[in-house]
């Protein structure tokens, strides 16, 4: 279990360091993924522990994606900050995005 | 009650607070989620991120102090997409068979992804800089950000886009897919990978392995495809 989090921890950060290296617009997790699926073919099996960790970890992928999620309210402050177009109308101002003025007060606090 | 005020300054400032926070209300959204018999508009993330927007809100808390928390939960995404290789070398067999359809229909979802999103932005009179920020919403965030960037985007408002889209095809995709009578396993999560990267993914985790193996896999070559083609087709459109 530990091993196997160390490994995929492991291919996480090869994956960053290729992706920084070679100015590669793909993310470094996405890199490690690539890694180690050519790994497990050259193997040619999966080690048991690794499969129960990736197993736990990808039954609860939604979990993960919560806090970016959440992070839609920041991004509301910040369009409200640059003054964009609205998304939805055009060349407007973007006065409130919320669209019933709780997201901007919330966050001005 | 003012020791109350202070036990609440104290808490709302520790990580502990809204990181226990995220995993009770997706527990509890996941518990609903099972109790309606897995039914799609009660989608955990929806309503886990609803709920927890409202709280924040209510207890006039930022994003930065919730981030700080709940970043431990977000830490985690990097580990488990490089443990996606797992269920995709399961998958490795059937893989090897459907490549002409996968390529196929990689190609042919993320064109219509891309153009179909530009198209009606330009149509309802969106400005350049909107239908740049929304062209590669289809793809994993960072490379969606990085894309609208390099072209004169906002990677803020792709930001908001991507994760709109995930939750938008997590919620509807299944019920899209079974009108269409999509039944395959494969198909129905490559379908899911294309069109909503990463949430989508999960929401195909939820019904089986081999679904999710196949969505991890589209969220992948997706993302890479986009990168490659938003520049392209934005030039050819003359944005």
């Amino acid at each position: 279990m530990l091993a196997s989090l160390a490994l995929l921890l492991g291919y996480q950060l090869v994956g960053e360091v290729v992706a920084r290296a070679l100015n590669l617009p793909i993310p470094g997790p996405v890199i490690g993924m690539l890694l180690l699926l050519l790994t497990l073919i050259i193997r040619g099996q999966a080690p048991e522990p690794l499969k129960r960790l990736s197993h736990e970890l990808l039954q609860h992928l939604a979990l993960l994606f919560v806090p970016a999620g959440v992070g839609i309210i920041a991004h509301f402050q910040l369009l409200q900050a640059e003054d964009v177009a609205d998304p939805r109308a055009g060349d407007q101002p973007y006065p409130d995005p919320g669209g019933d003025g709780a997201v901007d007060e919330g966050l001005d606090r | 009650m003012g020791s109350l005020t202070r036990l609440w300054v104290y808490l709302a400032q520790t990580p502990l607070l809204w990181l226990t926070v995220t995993v009770a209300v997706y527990a509890a959204a996941h518990w609903l989620h099972q109790r309606a018999h897995a039914r799609a508009i009660l989608n955990p993330v929806l309503i886990a991120v609803a709920v927890i927007v409202a709280i924040l809100l209510l207890t006039g808390t930022s994003y930065e102090t919730y981030f700080d928390g709940a970043q431990f939960a977000h830490f985690l995404l990097g580990p488990a997409t490089v443990a996606l290789a797992v269920p995709l070398y399961a998958q490795l067999g059937k893989l090897r068979r459907l490549a002409v359809p996968v390529s196929v229909s990689l190609l042919a979802g993320s064109i219509t992804a891309i153009v179909s999103a530009g198209a009606i932005c330009w149509a309802l009179g969106a400005s350049r800089q909107t239908i740049l920020s929304i062209l590669p919403k289809s793809a994993t965030t960072p490379i969606a950000m990085g894309v609208s960037e390099g072209l004169g985007g906002l990677p803020s408002l792709t930001a908001v886009l991507v994760i709109l889209t995930g939750i938008l095809g997590a919620v509807a995709g299944t019920a899209v897919l079974d009108a269409l009578r999509v039944r395959d396993e494969a198909a129905r999560g490559f379908a899911l990978g294309v069109a909503a990267h990463g949430i989508g993914t999960a929401r195909a985790f939820q019904v089986s392995e081999e679904t999710g193996a196949f969505a991890g896999l589209a969220m992948g070559l997706n993302g890479a495809l986009t990168a490659v083609l938003v520049p392209f087709l934005a030039g050819l459109f003359g944005l």
